[in-house]
């Protein structure tokens, strides 16, 4: 270090008296730095002129304007051609239509041509007219849930007259069941009695006829005997007794008298028989009739029974419905349950940023006293904040990335073809301190306008820079390490400043590109995009992330450093190999 | 005193296109060795071939201190064509620098500049930037720094172009005195009388020859001219006129 230290010390006057020098790589850049920082508009894009095109009484632009249209600088048109003119004439970025109709359209024409700002226009556009689309409909939404609510409240007094009408059909169903019981059981005892009765008539047949048949036998039996006597008296007259005629022809008399009195008997049996059947048949129509009442009690409680069933359908039609009216009750509840806000946004994506910057009290005190209106710009505010801090380490990097690039090599490229060189080389064992001086004087010039960008980032843009100040050095320093051996080697390789220059400038190109600065690394080819993260820009800028946004420790960023440290040896090895191949 | 040689055996150097072969002489305590040629003919190629910032085709460079071969090395002092020093340093900014570098004791480091400061008349510009000074007082300071390891053998390379004649004689003063400390001086230069005046030893390269003390001394006996400066300058201005 004896040789190494005199040699950083002139490197460094050398470089700190030369204003040449001191204003193009420190001044320049860090005007440039602060310029391109100060440029960053806090409250996000300026305002925009758009044109307005047609009137509509339901809905104006304007209205909004203060409140939701505060990025636009709106001019009306009477025609949308008047204001398509415009557009073509670069005084306008957009034009918008209003289309009238049940519901409104906005017809946005915008200059493609101006991308990509234009995106950012019209995606604002977009996300205000969605947040009065969501306004508007929650306002619909407000009211239908009021008119609904008051509702519901009809469904309540249908049911309860269900309820009613239940009751009544169970009332019913009951009497029924009571008339068909007593329907039966009268049926029951009348047919028992006419059973009996059957059962009576039948014997009072039996006898009628047992009689009649007596009667008949009798009677014939009888006239048998006394036509017997007669005819017994009768010969005897003709066998001439005279004597006994009178007494024959007395006989014969009492014979014919009897006769006739047991003719006399038998017709009144007759008739008392023929009594009897009348009675009898009068029964038997009795018995008849009433086993066509039982038929007709039968067919009476048959009806009952129908018209109960059709009671009980009713019935368990009223408890359906009752139920499906609970269910549509109950959906009803659940609907007024929502709020204006759910029945319009039934599914909210809410877009939640991984990385929420500790925000100072003051500033919260600021943001929180802001209500209304002003809350669209706070947030606004805020989402630009956020974007402007995960911003800054892309700048950082990048301008690390330039200084150590262009001071290395022109720290390297003043040295080597400085006249002094020459004796520098008559020095002996000077090779490696040579290197190591450059080295060294590149990083301590570049630490000032570095130190610059820190301070901007921490003031600036509220990047907690000091709390991790130590690891942001030590990646920094490897960052800037590996590409001031970039600068070096190029040197050492080209020796000629204007040629390295070019070079360099096309290496910053290559190496801006393959960090994924100008196009995202995931839109790569698959051979670029497996290249593109072991790019040492590109391992630092996950390392500074993980670190400065997430907090993680340095356990989670070893690898990062385990690469970083990979291409430091790499590329040190190689300045030392060139330097001895070119002979510098 | 210790005892030096300076030993040139045989030696060819390129650059370019051109080439210069078989370069011999020695150099002992004391000599003043004047390098001659015209312009672009390798002066410098070969001085930087003798000090070792370039390697020889062919050929061997030895030092003897005391009879004992040591590494060119550190006491090799060399002044190029142009200013060789730290251009935004000051004088004695510039002279502390290649002190350490040359690992010399801070103490002695001061004591040496000054000397040196006050002998070259740069005392009062030792404050100066390089780029403050004039042609002569950069020259100067080239030397002062040149000297300040001490080394044993001094190569300077064109160390008049542009200077006064009144600088010159100074310098050549200074270098006289140098020599008479026993050390070998090597300087190339245009200036042919006063290589002829100030000179002991003589080196020529012409159209990639070189020819050294002896070899000259030859040609001049042989030529019509008796002084070295006439003789370059005929050799020089006829093949102008030839070219012409």
């Amino acid at each position: 270090m004896l040789k190494t230290i005199p040699l950083i010390q002139a490197i460094l006057k050398e470089f700190i008296r030369n204003w040449k020098s001191v204003f193009m790589l420190i001044v320049f850049p860090l005007v440039f730095i602060s310029m391109v920082f100060l440029s960053f508009n806090p409250d996000g894009i300026q305002k925009i002129p758009v044109g307005i095109a047609g009137k509509y009484a339901n809905f104006s632009m304007e209205d909004y304007k203060d409140t939701y249209f505060y990025y636009l600088s709106l001019t009306s048109f009477e025609s949308l051609d008047g204001c398509l003119d415009e557009l073509k004439g670069y005084k306008q970025y957009a034009c918008i239509q209003i289309m009238p109709g049940s519901s409104i359209t906005l017809n946005v024409y915008y200059d493609n041509t101006r991308e990509p700002v234009i995106w950012e226009i019209i995606e604002r556009i977009k996300s205000t007219v969605d947040m009065l689309q969501k306004q508007k409909s929650k306002q619909m939404a407000s009211t239908f849930l009021t008119k609904f609510s008051e509702n519901t409240g009809k469904i309540d007094d249908f049911r309860t007259k269900l309820a009613t009408a239940n009751s009544r059909v169970n009332s019913y169903i009951y009497d029924a069941d009571a008339s068909i019981i007593k329907l039966e059981n009268t049926k029951d005892e009348l047919s028992n009695a006419l059973a009996a009765m059957g059962s009576d008539i039948q014997n009072l047949k039996h006898i009628r006829n047992n009689l009649k048949r007596q009667k008949d036998n009798l009677y014939s039996s009888s006239f048998l005997y006394t036509s017997g006597i007669d005819n017994s008296a009768r010969n005897l007259v003709l066998l001439g007794h005279p004597v006994e005629q009178p007494y024959l022809d007395s006989i014969r008399n009492q014979v014919i008298s009897l006769n006739n009195q047991m003719y006399s008997y038998n017709s009144v049996a007759d008739s008392a028989l023929s009594e009897l059947d009348s009675r009898i048949m009068s029964y038997d129509e009795y018995n008849r009739r009433g086993l066509a009442y039982l038929s007709d009690i039968d067919s009476e409680v048959m009806q009952l029974k129908t018209v109960k069933n059709e009671l009980s359908s009713y019935k368990q039609a009223i408890g359906k419905a009752d139920d499906e009216i609970a269910v549509i009750h109950q959906n009803f509840n659940e609907i007024l349950g929502l709020d204006a806000e759910t029945l319009v946004n039934p599914i909210i994506i809410r877009n939640n940023p991984a990385y929420v910057p500790t925000v100072s009290k003051e500033l919260q005190e600021q943001y929180l006293n802001k209500t209304g209106q002003d809350q669209a710009k706070v947030i606004s505010k805020g989402i630009n904040l956020i974007s402007l801090q995960t911003i800054f380490p892309t700048m950082l990097l990048l301008i690390t990335l330039f200084l150590s690039l262009l001071i290395s090599s022109f720290t390297c490229l003043s040295t080597i073809n400085s006249s002094v060189h020459e004796r520098l080389r008559l020095v002996r064992r000077i090779f490696v301190h040579e290197i190591l001086s450059v080295y060294i004087a590149s990083l301590i010039i570049m630490a000032m306008p570095i130190f610059c960008v820190l301070l901007l980032g921490n003031y600036l843009f509220k990047i907690p820079i000091f709390d991790n100040y130590l690891f942001i050095l030590i990646v920094l320093f490897m960052l800037a390490s590996v590409f001031i051996f970039v600068g070096m080697m190029l040197a050492y390789l080209i020796k000629k400043e204007s040629i390295t220059l070019v070079v360099v400038t096309f290496i910053l190109a290559f190496l801006i590109f393959f960090s994924g600065f100008l196009l995202p690394v995931e839109r790569m080819s698959k051979l670029a995009y497996s290249l593109a993260p072991d790019f040492p820009v590109k391992i630092v800028h996950m390392a500074f992330n993980k670190i400065v946004f997430y907090g993680r420790d340095f356990s989670s960023v070893k690898d990062n450093f385990f690469w970083l440290s990979i291409w430091f040896a790499s590329l040190a090895a190689l300045v030392f190999l060139i330097k001895k191949i070119r002979e510098v | 005193m210790d005892r030096l040689l300076l030993q040139v055996e045989d030696i060819s150097t390129s650059h370019g296109k051109f080439k210069i072969s078989s370069v011999s002489f020695r150099l002992k305590n004391g000599d003043i060795f004047g390098l001659v040629g015209r312009s672009g003919s390798g002066k410098s190629t070969l001085l930087k071939t003798i000090i070792g910032l370039k390697f020889p085709d062919y050929g061997k460079i030895s030092v003897y201190l005391n009879n004992n071969q040591v590494e060119l090395g550190e006491l090799i002092g060399y002044s190029p064509q142009d200013n060789s020093l730290y251009p935004f340093l000051t004088i004695e900014e510039n002279i502390r620098t290649f002190g350490s570098l040359y690992k010399i004791e801070k103490g002695i480091i001061e004591e040496r500049a000054n000397v040196l400061l006050r002998r070259l008349d740069l005392e009062k510009n030792r404050r100066k930037k390089i780029t403050e000074l004039s042609g002569g007082m950069q020259k100067r300071a080239d030397l002062a720094v040149t000297l300040i390891h001490a080394p044993k053998i001094l190569v300077l390379d064109e160390p008049f172009s542009g200077l006064d004649v009144s600088l010159q004689s100074f310098i050549w003063k200074f270098l006289k005195e140098l020599s008479l400390q026993g050390r070998i001086i090597i300087i190339s230069s245009h200036i042919l009388s006063d290589i002829q005046k100030n000179c002991n030893e003589f080196g020529l390269i012409e159209k990639g020859a070189f020819f050294n003390t002896s070899q000259i001394a030859q040609t001049l006996r042989n030529s019509r001219e008796k002084s070295l400066e006439f003789f370059l300058e005929r050799l020089f201005t006829k093949d102008l006129m030839q070219e012409e």
